[in-house]
């Protein structure tokens, strides 16, 4: 997944976004994000990748089959929307960890060959 | 505004429509509209269409060819849930700007086919969109696919912050499927109304989201026709004149979601409230679009109708408001991008009196509301009886 071509294309959504952060990529097993507030396209306004490796619940569901648009049935599984710095993600729990709470802070694990990222404690 | 809806129609919605196409449904819901309004087809000189499954390209050209029209104004739209609303919006823009007159706006999904305008599900995720979209990177590997997921998160948040019980969401489910009951042209017209232990026993999809809380998918179609005040005035019908429209998009991801707390809808119906020079407290009925049961008070929340510490109690029927009197979506079904002209049609036709069985006493003013993907396109119209 990770990929210079994608590297790119997040410089420039962020830089048409005005630094804000959505973009990201996964490096070593982590998440990178943007600074937030830096300004892509100006260097000298580009410290450094910051690593972040632990976020926020926003909101957790557990699924156990797909009713819409048509029935599913799935082998159960807990997503998690986690706020990192001003952006936000969806994070599949890993098996052994107990569901988060709304609010509380997860640490998270990137994994670089499907691009999902796993809460690996909370 | 001077620009009205004069007629509405639908297709009973069903769950298997077998080999019937989707041009089939939409030249049928189109032919006994404009029979119904007493229009000939060359009076039509707009055509607004949703996406359609068998014709990914060009498909109001194909549509307009299909019925041989030749208009002078021509629209797709494809916003999931929002299209029945937006599509509205776009024909009364086009008639006030001048570019035509009488719009035919149509909208129809088969049953068994993965819908275009649909949520992504397991099983309808386009090729490269995984490769090519910030949903298909970042959301799509880790199973958050089919769009459930994200309203199983919209829907503990809403029955955090509303303080909403079982038996309250229950309560949405059975007003819609008791309205069903009396209306013959719902999916669930026949179906025994579930009971709440039928409720609590159905099974959980995506916590706190049971089966029973989400409606159920269906073909059918659904359609209006919009045209101009002037040529309302000659049509049989009680006019329903478009007063207020509004739209807000705020991603397409829950993950770019803003505020997991308020969609694009507060937006959208605090722009048709304006446009329309009225308050929420003036409607005498709201279409709110309810794919889930959650998105009831949900949506009246947003659309200003009620507060999340009164919406309980609004929903147990201690205030006038009626809602979804037809059965909405959960009574009705869920017929892909015709589920929210679903709404419009059963507005229409309360404003105009021709509701039948599900008539409300009070009926001149409606508020419609229309939600897409994952609340992420929203759209609203206040309308007025003429």
């Amino acid at each position: 997944m990770p990929s210079a071509y994608r590297d790119a294309v997040n410089h420039a959504l962020a830089e048409l976004r005005g630094g804000h952060v959505v973009a990201q990529r996964w490096e070593d097993g982590r998440l990178i994000f943007y600074p937030r507030g830096s300004r892509l396209g100006h260097a000298a306004d580009v410290p450094s990748w910051e690593r972040v490796t632990h976020g926020t619940v926003v909101a957790v569901t557990t699924m156990r089959e797909h009713s819409y648009p048509d029935h599913q049935a799935e082998t159960p599984f807990t997503l998690v929307l986690v706020e990192v710095e001003d952006a936000r993600l969806i994070c599949r729990l890993a098996a052994s960890t107990a569901v988060p709470a709304v609010g509380s802070t997860v640490a998270l694990h990137a994994d670089v060959h499907s691009g999902a990222v796993r809460i690996i404690a909370s | 505004m001077s620009v009205a809806i004069v007629g509405a129609a639908d297709l009973r919605p069903s769950l298997d429509t077998g080999d019937t196409t989707s041009f089939d449904l939409l030249a049928e819901v189109a032919s006994g509209l404009l029979h119904d309004v007493g229009i000939e087809p060359d009076q039509v000189d707009g055509l607004v269409t949703s996406s359609i499954i068998e014709a990914p390209f060009m498909a109001a050209s194909v549509l307009a060819e299909y019925l041989m029209l030749q208009p002078t104004f021509l629209q797709h739209v494809d916003l999931g849930g929002c299209t029945g609303v937006a599509s509205v919006i776009r024909a009364v823009s086009a008639i006030e700007a001048g570019l035509c007159d009488t719009v035919l706006v149509l909208t129809a999904a088969t049953k068994g086919i993965a819908r275009a305008g649909a949520p992504l599900g397991p099983s309808t995720v386009a090729p490269g969109y995984k490769e090519a979209t910030p949903q298909g990177i970042f959301d799509v590997p880790t199973g958050a696919t089919g769009g459930v997921f994200a309203y199983g998160m919209l829907a503990a948040h809403t029955a955090r912050e509303c303080r909403l019980s079982a038996a309250d969401t229950y309560g949405i489910l059975h007003r819609a499927r008791a309205a069903a009951v009396i209306n013959p042209a719902a999916l669930h017209h026949h179906d025994a109304v579930p009971t709440e232990a039928d409720y609590l026993a159905s099974p959980l999809t995506a916590e706190p989201l049971r089966r029973l809380d989400a409606s159920v998918s269906s073909g059918g179609a659904s359609a209006v026709l919009v045209t101009s005040g002037r040529t309302a005035a000659r049509l049989p019908h009680r006019p329903v004149f478009v007063a207020g429209m509004g739209e807000h998009h705020t991603h397409r991801s829950i993950t770019n979601m803003p505020d997991i707390g308020a969609s694009g809808g507060v937006g959208a119906a605090a722009r048709a409230f304006a446009m329309a020079a009225l308050s929420p407290s003036s409607i005498d009925i709201a279409m709110i679009y309810d794919a889930f049961t959650y998105l009831v008070p949900r949506g009246l929340c947003e659309a200003g109708i009620c507060s999340a510490q009164d919406v309980a109690a609004h929903l147990r029927g201690e205030y006038d408001l009626v809602t979804n009197p037809h059965g909405g979506q959960l009574g009705c079904g869920h017929t892909g991008v015709a589920a929210g002209m679903s709404l419009v049609t059963a507005a229409v036709r309360q404003v105009s009196g021709r509701a039948g069985a599900t008539q409300a006493t009070r009926h001149d003013v409606a508020f419609v509301s229309g939600t897409g993907g994952e609340m992420s396109t929203n759209a609203a119209l206040v309308l007025v009886g003429g």
